[in-house]
Parts: C-alpha cells; sequence; structure tokens
C-alpha cells in the first residue's frame, strides 16, 4: 500500500481542488483521507455520505473541585500555560488553554484538581460520490492535539487499506509545517506539493521540501495558476529542476476551479479540455510513481 | 489596541489584509503600528513590507536537561509527564525534546534536582523597519512540531517592548486549532477573512465559533468578493457577526500580490475596502 500526501506550505494554493480531482479520476481504485482536521474540506467536494462517527479522546483537562480547593494558589503559580485564573474568589482552569499536563494535579494539597479524558474531536468514514471511502476527522472547537486526530485518521486509513487491500490512499494535508503536517507525513510514501507562482508559496514550498528531506519522503510539484506571472512559475521550474523534484503539472488560473467549488464538484467533472488533459497527465505520474 | 487577523481556511487574504490595513492605520491616524506575524510555520508577511531586516534573534524554549550523577531512579518524572517524554532504563534517563511540552512537572517534582530545565532553540525572531509601521515575525525551526511556545515568546516580546503605546496587528496562522487560539489570546477584536467559496464558508463557519468560545468581538471581511458573498452573509447573520468590508477580486490583484508590495498603493479599489474596514473598527472597538 502506497500513500500520496497533498501539501503546499502556503494556505489556499489548491490543495483540496487537486486531491478532490485526483478523487474524481481515480474513483474506486483510491482511499481517501483528509488530514486538515481542524479546517477539513474534501468531504464536501467529495459529496461524503453514510458517514460513521467515532468519539476521539486525547490526553486531559484538568478541572477543579471548588469544594475540596482552599484558594492556595500554588497550582496558577506553576501553570506555565496561563490557563488558571483567579475569578470571584475562586481558581478556575480555562479548558481552552490547558495543556493537559497534569503539573497542578501533581502539586494540589487537597487533592482537588480532577483530570478529565480530554473528547477533542470525532473520527469519521464516510462513502464519497465516486464509490471510494473517505476517512476524515473534526476536532471539536477549540481542542487541543491535532497532530494525534491526525495519526488516528492515518492509522484508520491503513486499518481499511489492509482490510480492503487497497494499494493507494490520497491524503489532503493541511497548511504549514508544525505538528498536523509531520503527523501528516510520518510514514507516507510520496508527498506532492501544490504551489503557486508567488513569493509567499515559495518561500513556504522550500520550508515544506526542507521538512520532506528531514523526514527522507520523497517530493513533487504541481504549480495551480501558473499563468498569474509566467516569470515566477520559470523561477520555480528552475527551483525545481536544481533540486531534483519532478514537476507533475501545470494548471491555469482559470474560472472552472471556482466555478467547480462553487458547485461542490471537482475541476476535471466540468470537462474542460486542457485542465482535464493535465489531470490525466498528472495521474498518469502518481500511478507511475507510486504503483 | 489590539487587532488579530485570522481565518478558517488557509490563503483567503489575511496576509493582504494585515500589512495593508497596518500601513493604512499607522496614516490615517498618524501613529506608529506594530505587524506581528504570527503565521511562525509559514510567515509571509516580510514579502509585502516595504523595509528591511534590522534585526534577528534567536528563541529557545525550556526543555530538561538530565543529570545523571543526582538522579536516585525514584521514576518520578517519568511517572507525572503525560507526553511520554521521559523514558526510563535501569541506569539512565533519557529525555525527548520533540514530545515535551516545557509543563516543568518532571524537573520542579524531581526530590533530587536531576532535572534542570535548559534551553533549546526553536526558531527565531526578525523584525523590520523603524519608523510608523514596524514588523517582527517569528520563523519556527524545520522539524519544530509545536509552534506555540514561539508564538507565545513572540507576543510576549513584542507587547513587552512596545507596552500600549502602539497599535497592534496581529496575523495569525490558519486554521482553527492551537496556534489560532494562542495567536487570539488576548486581543481586543478578531477580523477574519473570508472567501466565498463552500471551503471558504465552511472553515469560517469553525472560526466564528473558535473566537465566540471567547469573549471576544469579532467581524468578518470578505475577500475575493463576488455573487457568492450572500452566503456569507447569511451565515454571519446567524451568527450575529458583522461584515466589516468586502475586498474586491480581479486577477491583476493576484498577478501584483503574487510578487509582493503593498497592494493599496496600487489599487485604490483595495484602499476603499480597507479604508472602511478601519472605520468600522473604530467605531467597534470604541463601543466596547
Amino acid at each position: 500500500m502506497k500513500e500520496l500526501v497533498v501539501l503546499s506550505g502556503k494556505g489556499g494554493t489548491g490543495k483540496t481542488s487537486v486531491s478532490g480531482a485526483l478523487a474524481y479520476l481515480l474513483g474506486k481504485n483510491a482511499l481517501l483521507g483528509d488530514c486538515d482536521v481542524d479546517a477539513s474540506n474534501l468531504h464536501l467536494v467529495t459529496g461524503a455520505k453514510n458517514t460513521i462517527s467515532e468519539d476521539f479522546f486525547s490526553g486531559c483537562i484538568a478541572e477543579i473541585n471548588n469544594l475540596k480547593c482552599t484558594n492556595c494558589g500554588r497550582c496558577a503559580n506553576i501553570c506555565r500555560f496561563n490557563a488558571i485564573e483567579y475569578i470571584n474568589n475562586t481558581y478556575v482552569i480555562n479548558p481552552m488553554h490547558c495543556e493537559g499536563c497534569g503539573y497542578c494535579y501533581e502539586i494540589c494539597p487537597k487533592e482537588a484538581i480532577i483530570l478529565n479524558p480530554g473528547h477533542t474531536g470525532y473520527l469519521k468514514v464516510s462513502e464519497t460520490r465516486f464509490g471510494s471511502t473517505l476517512v476524515h476527522a473534526s476536532l471539536n472547537i477549540g481542542a487541543e492535539n491535532s497532530g494525534k486526530l491526525v495519526s488516528r485518521v492515518r492509522e484508520k486509513l491503513n486499518q481499511i487499506a489492509d482490510d480492503s487491500n487497497a494499494n493507494l490512499i490520497i491524503t489532503d494535508g493541511s497548511p504549514g509545517i508544525g505538528c498536523p503536517v509531520i503527523a501528516t507525513i510520518t510514514g507516507a510514501s510520496h508527498i506532492l506539493i501544490v504551489t503557486e507562482p508567488g513569493m509567499s508559496a515559495l518561500h513556504d514550498m522550500e520550508r515544506l521540501i526542507k521538512l520532506a528531506q528531514a523526514f527522507k519522503i520523497s517530493v513533487s510539484c504541481i504549480i495551480n495558476k501558473y499563468d498569474i506571472e509566467n516569470d515566477l512559475t520559470k523561477n520555480i521550474e528552475e527551483y525545481l529542476k536544481q533540486n531534483n523534484i519532478p514537476l507533475w503539472g501545470k494548471l491555469p488560473y482559470n474560472d472552472v476551479f471556482r466555478i467547480a467549488v462553487s458547485d461542490l464538484k471537482t475541476a476535471p467533472e466540468l470537462n474542460h479540455e486542457l485542465i482535464n488533459k493535465e489531470f490525466k497527465k498528472i495521474v498518469e505520474f502518481v500511478k507511475n510513481t507510486l504503483l | 489596541m489590539k487587532i488579530a487577523i485570522a481565518s478558517g481556511k488557509g490563503g483567503t487574504g489575511k496576509t493582504l489584509v494585515s500589512v495593508n490595513l497596518a500601513y493604512l492605520w499607522s496614516e490615517i491616524y498618524n501613529t506608529k503600528t506594530v505587524l506581528v506575524d504570527l503565521d511562525v510555520e509559514e510567515p509571509n508577511d516580510h514579502v509585502f513590507f516595504q523595509e528591511k531586516i534590522s534585526s534577528s534573534t534567536e528563541v529557545f524554549r525550556p526543555v530538561p536537561n538530565f543529570i545523571k550523577e543526582r538522579c536516585i531512579f525514584c521514576s518520578k518524572c517519568h511517572d507525572v509527564c503525560r507526553f511520554n517524554a521521559i523514558t526510563m532504563f535501569p541506569d539512565t534517563v533519557i529525555v525527548s525534546p520533540e514530545l515535551c511540552h516545557s509543563c516543568y512537572a518532571c524537573a520542579e517534582l524531581c526530590p533530587s534536582n536531576a532535572l534542570i530545565m535548559t534551553h533549546k532553540k526553536n526558531g527565531v525572531i526578525r523584525n523590520y523597519g523603524k519608523d510608523n509601521v514596524l514588523l517582527y515575525d517569528g520563523l519556527l525551526d524545520v522539524g519544530e512540531a509545536s509552534a506555540v511556545p514561539l508564538i507565545t515568546e513572540l507576543k510576549s516580546q513584542v507587547l513587552s517592548k512596545h507596552n500600549n503605546s502602539v497599535d497592534y496587528f496581529f496575523d495569525s496562522p490558519p486554521g482553527t486549532s492551537c496556534p489560532m487560539i494562542e495567536s487570539i489570546r488576548d486581543v481586543d477584536f478578531v477580523i477574519l477573512v473570508a472567501e466565498p467559496t463552500p471551503f471558504g464558508i465552511h472553515d469560517m463557519d469553525l472560526a466564528i465559533q473558535t473566537v465566540q468560545l471567547s469573549d471576544t468581538p469579532l467581524g468578518v471581511v470578505i475577500n475575493k468578493d463576488n455573487e457568492n458573498s450572500q452566503k456569507i452573509y447569511e451565515k454571519c447573520k446567524e451568527y450575529n457577526v458583522p461584515i466589516l468590508a468586502a475586498i474586491p477580486h480581479k486577477r491583476e490583484i493576484a498577478s501584483f500580490l503574487a510578487n509582493g508590495g503593498l497592494a493599496i498603493r496600487k489599487f485604490d479599489e483595495i484602499k476603499i475596502s480597507l479604508t472602511q474596514l478601519v472605520e468600522e473598527l473604530k467605531i467597534r472597538i470604541n463601543n466596547n
């Protein structure tokens, strides 16, 4: 089983548009994952239905039992996350800022602190319009541990892949290079970077490539909206060549993408000849590289 | 006064709004503004900022360092660490800094002072400019998992340097999880930049709910405004969140932004939208 992860560094370059297009073109042949657990979108464009949801617990959240608390204030003094506030003559833990380290629980002389298991989100398995399975998740509003929920999505993907003998997983990732992205790429087979001609996107892609190199994962690239700044596109192509990163395709700046997203469709479903030709080429690269 | 610019979805135009707003605000009120790029995983404000980098300092986060000679192998550190950052062996203790959340429990609860908090570099803080608009950003070291300690450090350094003498604009990372929550913490107002697509509206919905967990007032700026913006108005009405301004979309704007630069100098329509935003903010922040 091979897993292709779609990433970008910078947000809004078209990760989900590309993941959605690959999902449509590969149909039942690909198992799908969405590792952007705090702002997931792949379920929208793939028409996810018959969703089975399971609770996800991770870490813990501290709470003060005010019947036992003697207001000594030790917990607030040692909390490095400033999560414990003194309001109306009592100490209160703000769950949004509690890191779940349990130091307050350890240090309280009156055993007034309770550690509750943190219900941080939901793991979901859905059927898509294309006959494939999508594993996705939603992090609760304000919850911690998005990296752990990402790892749970990938664990589930691997389990389903084993059970169904699937040989290809396409995973949509999140922007950035921090813990959710690290959790997304750990153990993945190949990274597909969706970039665009812009100083920001280029800067962010370089940092993502460094991360991929540190994890020893191979990388390919798609340039989206390549024709908005042809000179910058040339710079990106030059950069890719120098770093031996294959360029799988170049997608134009075209209203087809906007209309597709607005109608919750994938771009190839709109049958634009040139764009579909480019996507077919990209699918061939996916198959040749991963299968 | 502190205003955060956030979004939920990435690429909606946070940086466009943040950089241009910091300049426009300074010009309109003839005051000093400090722009802070808190998207430390992928900071981009500097690409659009008009001034060169003037200094860069390394930043560190606390992690425990094991001193074997002092250890009595009681296993307390291992037992209290909830992040599996401490592994016990019969004759040593190994700390995994990448799993450590810097809570200090192991070091301060160790009965023999065998774990001492030391500092591990996790990035740099840079600053740009010296006139009326200053920019600070953080650059997380590649491979560092958590952006939060650097965000906290960056905010704290900048706020203690300039106190209440300036107005602050915090450009926040995308998403709705810990880095975004840390960025909007203790601000006076949150601007959410949203684009009128199903993805943009879905993520704006999550971002509104996240901001509303605190009592911070918020408003929405629509970017890439088009006929579908009506759906943003409807969603915001449900949450009783005001729309502060709408920025039109043109291919020329996208091309201009690709190269960096100050959009208010080039596009009147952006200057008009953001001037309206400045007026809306002044009314809403004074009323609170």
